[in-house]
């Protein structure tokens, strides 16, 4: 009898386990993550350590793996090579960017391209040793599309029973982008609500507006100004706009200290009634440097 | 019991798979190529007497004895000592002993005595040995010591990684493969040597742009961490271990200086000596400044060079052993 009792209670506790509604916060799988372009290097390719026999010119190949880790598509970047003495070994400077397919229901994992490029090793002025560092630098335009399921309230003194109650949203897994929006808070008052949303770079790299061409080899780079900013796509509750969005500066952009950076929506002329869920989708357009270094040891037996 | 035996037997079967598999197969073994280990130590060539060779005491015969001196030679730096270049002589009071051969070369085409490489952990070892004989002895007991003078050319190589930083101000955003000063403090003070009794200590390195293009120092000290004395290059071996030749050529080092392909020029701070060459004075640094102008420009990115030091010199280590003579049937 007491065993039929606790398996009663084993089974009635993993139905319950089983019953609790799940986090709807994300529906979308693959709006989730904090990256965009992963870079990494194709093992072996090239090795940790060449070792050369004699003078000759020495091949050496190497291999990058490109993968778009994030939701968006990128149609359009740099790939920029250095850390290396040109009198010593012979690589490209920099080579075109491959389309990369963001994660979708199609592409649950999202696009991926390897990258293969023959470099010559100077053996003959190798001497017995040089330690170069092989650095590629990624440039890409980018866009967080994020969807963030809250509840209006539009009276928020009212007595009637809610289906829903007006809390902050917070999250830091990210929405498929390297640039996140990590909260939503809500100040409702009777017609109007307040959203104050929090965005993150959480990706790792270094975010900024302006041509990516600036990046390439030999350009004049990336100055302080184009750096730590986001342009603000859109924000729109369901589909109606949110027009009256604040925290960007004169060209329409957010600026991020530390990292993060916060912009004020206003929702207005919400009847009076019944509080309600909805989605609120936030754009945000961006290019993104990120960067990834290998060192590599060439050895001259001599 | 049987299962404990069982379980080890299997344990070392499959620990000695790889090994068997290399017997017949043939496989090499792996090689440890440690540029930094290699050249490392603050010894050139080391030597000891072969034991009783000298004998500590020699009862001394009425129409004299013989003596064989042994000297064991190691190559226990990273540099090779050239064939003809090395030369042991033996010192001594010819009224009590005699050496026909006076000096050998320890260092010849046929038994060459090379350091340590990338391929080699140990240097070349090499015997030296002197028949003499000792000469009948008017005191009771005498103590004397012979002494071993080695005479070789030999140089210190190290091969720096250098950062060639565009950008030494982080002025830019661009993320950099090295940075100036961060790389630099690697050789702030190096103090473990570089396989070879002169030793690079420190390299400073300094970057001005002109231009746009970038134009670099490197301030290098020496100095001499081994128990010898160093002498120029161009005194021989062979007359230095004669006794000549020694003042005018004392404290010496040739230096040459390249980034990678570039053979930088030099400037020193005594300017008494020809250009390629430094005093290294006994106690003191030698400093020298060398200078690349224009080697990158300020819209490439910052990378790593090597910078290859190479120090030549003569020089000279000695070791001693007494000996105690006493007349036969002397009572002392």
């Amino acid at each position: 009898m007491k065993r039929i009792i606790l398996v009663i209670i084993l089974l009635l506790t993993i139905v319950a386990y089983g019953c609790t509604p799940s986090d709807t916060s994300n529906t979308d799988q693959f709006r989730t993550g904090t990256q965009g372009l992963g870079i990494s290097f194709v093992q072996n390719q090239p090795p940790s350590r060449i070792v050369l026999q004699d003078d000759g010119p020495q091949d050496v190949m190497v291999g990058l793996e490109l993968r778009n880790l994030g939701a968006h598509d990128i149609t359009h970047g740099v790939l920029v090579y250095s850390g290396y003495d040109q009198n010593l070994v012979s690589w490209a400077f920099s080579s075109l960017f491959p389309t990369l397919e963001g994660k979708s229901f199609s592409n649950p994992q999202g696009g991926k391209e390897i990258k293969e490029h023959p470099g010559i090793i100077n053996s003959a002025l190798i001497g017995e040793i040089y330690r170069p560092v092989f650095q590629v630098t990624a440039c890409y335009d980018y866009s967080t599309r994020a969807e963030i399921p809250i509840c209006i309230d539009p009276d928020p003194t009212g007595k009637s029973v809610k289906p829903c109650s007006a809390s902050s949203f917070s999250a830091s897994g990210g929405q498929g982008g390297p640039i996140a929006v990590t909260s939503v808070n809500q100040e409702p008052s009777p017609g109007e609500t307040l959203l104050k949303i929090t965005i993150k770079n959480a990706g790792g790299g270094d975010v900024f507006v302006g041509d990516i061409g600036v990046c390439g080899h030999g350009e004049k780079g990336l100055t302080y100004k184009d750096l730590d900013r986001v342009k603000f796509g859109s924000v729109s509750l369901g589909t109606t706009p949110l027009n009256t969005c604040k925290g960007m500066d004169s060209s329409g952009n957010i600026p991020l200290t530390n990292g993060q950076g916060v912009i004020f929506c206003t929702v207005k002329g919400l009847t009076k009634g019944s509080s309600y869920k909805t989605t609120l989708n936030v754009v945000l357009d961006y290019s993104y440097r990120t960067s990834t270094s290998k060192n590599i040891e060439i050895v001259k037996l001599v | 019991m049987r299962l404990i035996i069982l379980f080890v037997l299997l344990t070392l079967l499959i620990s000695g798979c790889d090994m068997i598999t290399n017997i017949i197969v043939g496989k090499p073994p792996t090689v440890d190529v440690n540029y930094n280990s290699l050249h490392s130590g603050v010894q050139g060539i080391s030597m000891s007497f072969a034991p009783d060779r000298p004998q500590t005491n020699y009862i001394v015969m009425p129409n004299g004895n013989d003596i064989t001196v042994i000297i064991g030679m190691e190559n226990k730096g990273a540099w090779d000592v050239p064939a003809g270049k090395g030369i042991l002589a033996l010192n001594y009071d010819r009224t009590y002993v005699d050496f026909p051969d006076k000096s050998k070369e320890f260092s010849t085409s046929e038994y060459p005595l090379n350091g340590r490489s990338l391929i080699k952990a140990k240097g070349d070892k090499v015997q030296v040995d002197f028949n003499g004989n000792i000469l009948p002895l008017k005191e009771l007991k005498k103590d004397i010591t012979i002494n071993a003078v080695a005479c070789y050319e030999y140089g210190t190589e190290y091969i720096f990684d250098v950062c060639i930083d565009t950008d030494p101000t982080n002025t830019r955003t661009t993320p950099k493969a090295c940075d100036l000063l961060q790389n630099k403090k690697k050789y702030n003070a190096i103090g473990s040597g570089q396989g070879a009794p002169v030793a690079i200590t420190s390299v400073d390195q300094a970057i001005r742009i002109k231009d746009g293009k970038l134009d670099i120092d490197f301030i290098i000290k020496i100095k001499n961490v081994g128990n010898g004395k160093i002498y120029d290059i161009d005194a021989t071996p062979a007359v230095l271990c004669s006794g000549g030749n020694s003042l005018e050529a004392a404290d010496k080092v040739t230096i040459k200086v390249e980034l990678a392909d570039k053979v930088l020029t030099c400037e020193k701070i005594d300017n008494s000596i020809d250009n390629s060459k430094i005093y290294v004075r006994e106690g003191l640094e030698g400093i020298v400044n060398c200078r690349v102008t224009g080697y990158s420009t300020v819209n490439d990115e910052s990378f790593l060079s090597k910078l290859k030091v190479t120090l030549t010199y003569d020089y000279t280590d000695s070791i001693g052993k007494i000996i105690i003579l006493k007349k036969a049937g002397a009572r002392v």
